[in-house]
């Protein structure tokens, strides 16, 4: 079971009502109030923001747990074009705490504290960062003298072209007169398909990040992405082992231990197609099965 | 938030050393020779990511988090190779290179590459400073006896221990050669999954033992115990429980008052006088890329091999770089060659949770000239990775069997790549070989407009016999042990980001760049303190033994011919 989802479910609730209470307008974000928060900035159009859900759940297609378009992919990318609209961008999410585990009591185990979100303030970039963002994101042709070696590898092709090459290239095989709230996860799976390979393997970065990473960049809202997943994400600063400078031993959450198995039962087993899909892989490996 | 550049004793204006680098060798030199009363001043190319690092009233606050995405993917401490790359080749035939990216960029930072690693401390053992005389040109390889023994650097390592803090226990390496006392802390919590493999190996015959390494198991030197929260390799500690240089050594250099270190600043040339074989200063670029110059009596080299060689070799344009007259310098490059598996378990292991490798075995170290036994490594038996690594594992499955949205869905969920996985790596000798070196890319450049190291290597038929030894008993381990499958990772080459090697050290100049007590034979007033002084690999993790031959190398500039002095003042 996922840690969060038992341990500070409640917590999380009250901290999606306060987020909520100090900044109305940022309603799928979960950033505390002095946080200064990757916003939507309305980079993408709607209709483009549409297409790019599509692709998104063409990608993690959309079933009993979300699909991409409702792991905040929109979002995530749209926080990471506009990055440099900030200061520091939001390249570098601080720490070392998100507040989502509480600070150890004087034991060790949690204390009913927690610490603030330190990964809400973003952390400054040198010389070197900064430049090598500007690059990724604007590409060569967006930052003055281009990359270093472009006369070897060709221009850098910015992160901005290639998510609008990946939306042109999805809308041009979008079924006409279909809304997009309407169209099929077949037809999704055929948006997606006319990418080409390099802009494909581009987005499916993105998607993947917005999916599976902090939710301070933009993505995983609510966490559902790890939930899904039954992730427990970041555990600092309480961790999984506590120990208490009193005694000079250690307690494992009893929840999570971290030398025992989990003391829940297995919340996704592997199934049958799972189970043969890895079997032909290791065998592809030459590797082992054992009975 | 700290912005300054600049940090510890910043009216500092003269200095007696500059010590280039803050990492694992420079900042255990800093430690020595402040302690002495000299003057030092520690040039970083990297930021600072410990807030109040040079604070004497409370711990730093790390900027690390458990946050996969800017510690894995977004190169929050790494050189980006967008702007910094590498080039790479297998061999001269290749023609100028076959690949610019990262290749084994350490990171970049205050603390070095030592503030990502899970700090596994592990000695190396007696048998490894021998291996010139025990194995000669074996398979072609440039083996060479360490102008150092075992026995000599006992002292340093067991000083070296504690001023990281490092945790294990004593004779639990049926292996190991001997201590002189017992490791400053017991283990810490051990992974479930490393206690399934334990369990393996002893059906097996081999020896399973806590892992040493720098972090906390309790409350040590005024910082806290490790929290188990399972970011460890590849993640700086979020809470001061790991002994990062830059919070133990390093830290206690800036609070002496006869350090300063200055950070974004990048050294990119030495200049040397016209014969050569004094250092006269370091060309640097400041924060804002503006030149500097810094001066001091004697200077350290400790940026990593691969970048040491390159600032020689930048240093002397067109020509065959400073401290090069026997020509090797650059050569010998070494990584341990990893042979890598990995178990799948029918039931979760949750390899997540803890220090990501609590437990190893050095059965597979095996014995100079014995058939039987080929010299491998010490074998990791880690957990898993977190989500990206855990997806685009599996998209680089799905780029041989064709890409299935719903599957790649599934498998995230039941996690048969992650939550069920005991991961394997022998770290293994990787032979010196002149024919693997650092030098300049004649084309490529980073936004400096400096050439960036290119790197030649292949690895030799030593280590790839031993691989080819050991991989099949480690996949009967993984059967021994519960698992379900068990596969051999791919070889990749170089394989780790152990880097050793390019500024040997030894008794003779004509063979050697160093000498044994670490000054380049050509140049009285300059040292290296790192891997670079490496003239073999050993088959353990190398930083306990470059810490070592740090505290070694500065001891004799505090101390010439009795460096074990500064253990004790």
């Amino acid at each position: 079971m996922p840690k969060h989802l038992i341990r500070v479910g409640r917590r999380r609730v009250l901290q999606w009502v306060g987020t909520t209470a100090c900044a109305s307008a940022l309603p799928t974000f979960t950033f505390g109030c002095g946080a200064s928060p990757p916003a939507q900035t309305g980079y993408f159009s709607d209709t483009d923001a549409a297409v790019l859900n599509a692709l998104a759940d063409a990608i993690i297609p959309p079933d009993d747990a979300p699909g991409g378009s409702q792991l905040g992919v929109v979002n995530y990318i749209s926080t990471l074009l506009t990055a440099f609209d900030s200061d520091p961008p939001l390249i570098y999410a601080g720490g070392p705490n998100s507040g989502r585990e509480a600070i150890p009591s004087g034991t060790g185990a949690p204390s009913g504290t927690f610490p603030p979100d330190d990964f809400a303030t973003f952390l400054p970039l040198d010389r070197f960062q900064t430049q090598a963002w500007q690059l990724r994101i604007f590409g060569s042709s967006g930052v003055k003298g281009g990359g270093p070696n472009d006369a070897i590898t060709g221009p850098v092709i910015g992160l901005r072209d290639a998510v609008a090459t990946a939306i042109s290239a999805g809308a041009a095989l979008m079924p006409p007169g279909v809304a997009a709230a309407d169209l099929t996860q077949a037809q999704k799976q055929t948006m997606l398909g006319g990418i080409d390979r390099t802009t494909l393997s581009t987005l499916m970065d993105l998607v993947l990040e917005a999916a599976f990473t902090a939710p301070e960049y933009g993505g995983n809202p609510n966490l559902a992405g790890w939930q899904m997943c039954n992730f427990e994400g970041d555990s600092q600063p309480v961790g999984y082992s506590w120990f208490d400078p009193s005694t000079g031993t250690y307690t494992e959450d009893p929840n999570h231990p971290v030398s025992t198995p989990n003391p829940y039962p297995d919340p996704m087993p592997v199934d049958a197609t799972t189970d043969a899909f890895i079997g032909m892989v290791i065998s592809a490996l030459g590797g082992k099965t054992f009975s | 938030m700290t912005t300054s550049t600049i940090l510890g004793n910043t009216s500092l204006t003269t200095f007696d050393v500059i010590v280039i680098g803050s990492g694992a060798g420079g900042g255990t030199a800093a430690y020595v020779l402040t302690q002495a009363g000299l003057k030092v001043l520690v040039l970083e190319a990297g930021m600072n990511r410990f807030d109040g690092l040079d604070d004497p009233s409370a711990l730093p606050t790390p900027r690390f988090s458990n946050d996969e995405l800017k510690m894995g993917y977004r190169n929050f401490i790494t050189p980006d190779p967008i702007v910094e790359p590498r080039t790479f080749r297998a061999s001269a035939s290749d023609g100028d290179r076959t690949y610019i990216g990262d290749v084994q960029s350490l990171p970049k930072t205050v603390g070095g590459g030592a503030a990502h690693a899970d700090l596994k401390m592990p000695r190396f053992m007696a048998q490894d400073f021998t291996l010139g005389t025990d194995l000669q040109n074996t398979f072609g390889a440039n083996f060479a006896d360490w102008p150092v023994t075992y026995e000599m650097l006992e002292p340093f390592y067991a000083f070296g221990e504690r001023g990281l803090g490092v945790q294990g226990l004593a004779g639990a390496n049926p292996f190991e050669s001997p201590r002189s006392g017992p490791f400053p802390m017991p283990p810490g919590v051990p992974m479930y999954v490393s206690q399934l493999a334990a369990i393996g190996l002893g059906s097996l015959g081999y020896t399973a033992f806590p892992y040493p390494m720098a972090v906390n198991s309790q409350v040590y030197d005024g910082r806290p115990a490790c929290v188990d929260c399972g970011y460890c390799s590849g993640y700086g500690c979020p809470n001061n429980a790991k002994g990062s240089p830059a919070v133990t050594f390093l830290r206690k250099a800036l609070l002496s008052g006869n350090c300063m270190l200055v950070t974004q600043t990048r050294a990119i040339a030495l200049t040397a006088n016209a014969a050569g074989n004094t250092i006269t200063g370091v060309n640097c670029l400041d924060p804002q890329g503006q030149p500097i110059t810094y001066t001091a009596d004697r200077y350290v080299l400790a940026c990593s091999p691969i970048e040491d060689a390159r600032l020689l070799l930048l240093s002397d344009k067109g020509g065959p770089g400073l401290g090069n007259s026997s020509g090797v310098l650059g050569r010998n490059l070494m990584f341990h060659l990893q042979t890598t598996a990995v178990g799948i378990f029918p039931q979760r292991v949750h390899g997540h949770r803890g220090k990501t490798v609590s437990t190893g075995f050095a059965d597979f170290r095996g014995v100079p000239n014995d058939p039987n036994h080929p010299l491998g490594g010490i074998v990791e038996l880690s957990g898993s990775e977190f989500l990206l690594d855990e997806a685009n594992y599996y998209r680089q499955i799905f780029g041989v069997f064709g890409f299935n949205a719903q599957l790649l869905k599934n498998l995230m969920r039941q996690s048969p790549g992650r939550d069920r996985v005991l991961a394997i790596a022998m770290q293994a000798e990787d032979a010196p070989q002149l024919t693997n070196q650092v030098d300049l890319d004649p084309a490529v450049v980073d936004i400096d407009g400096l050439p960036v190291p290119r790197i030649t290597y292949a690895n030799s038929q030593f280590e790839l016999s031993a691989s080819a030894f050991y991989g099949p008993k480690i996949l009967d381990f993984m059967g021994a042990s519960g698992a379900k499958y068990a596969a051999l990772g791919p070889a990749s080459m170089p394989g780790s980001d152990h880097i050793m090697g390019t500024l040997r050290m030894g008794m003779d100049p004509t063979t050697s760049v160093c000498d044994p007590t670490g000054r380049f034979h050509d140049i009285g007033n300059l040292y290296c303190a790192d891997g670079a002084l490496f003239p073999t690999s050993s088959g353990f993790n190398p930083t306990m033994t470059i810490v070592a031959l740090s505290l070694w190398v500065a001891g004799g500039m505090v101390s010439p011919g009795n460096p074990e002095a500064v253990l004790w003042q």
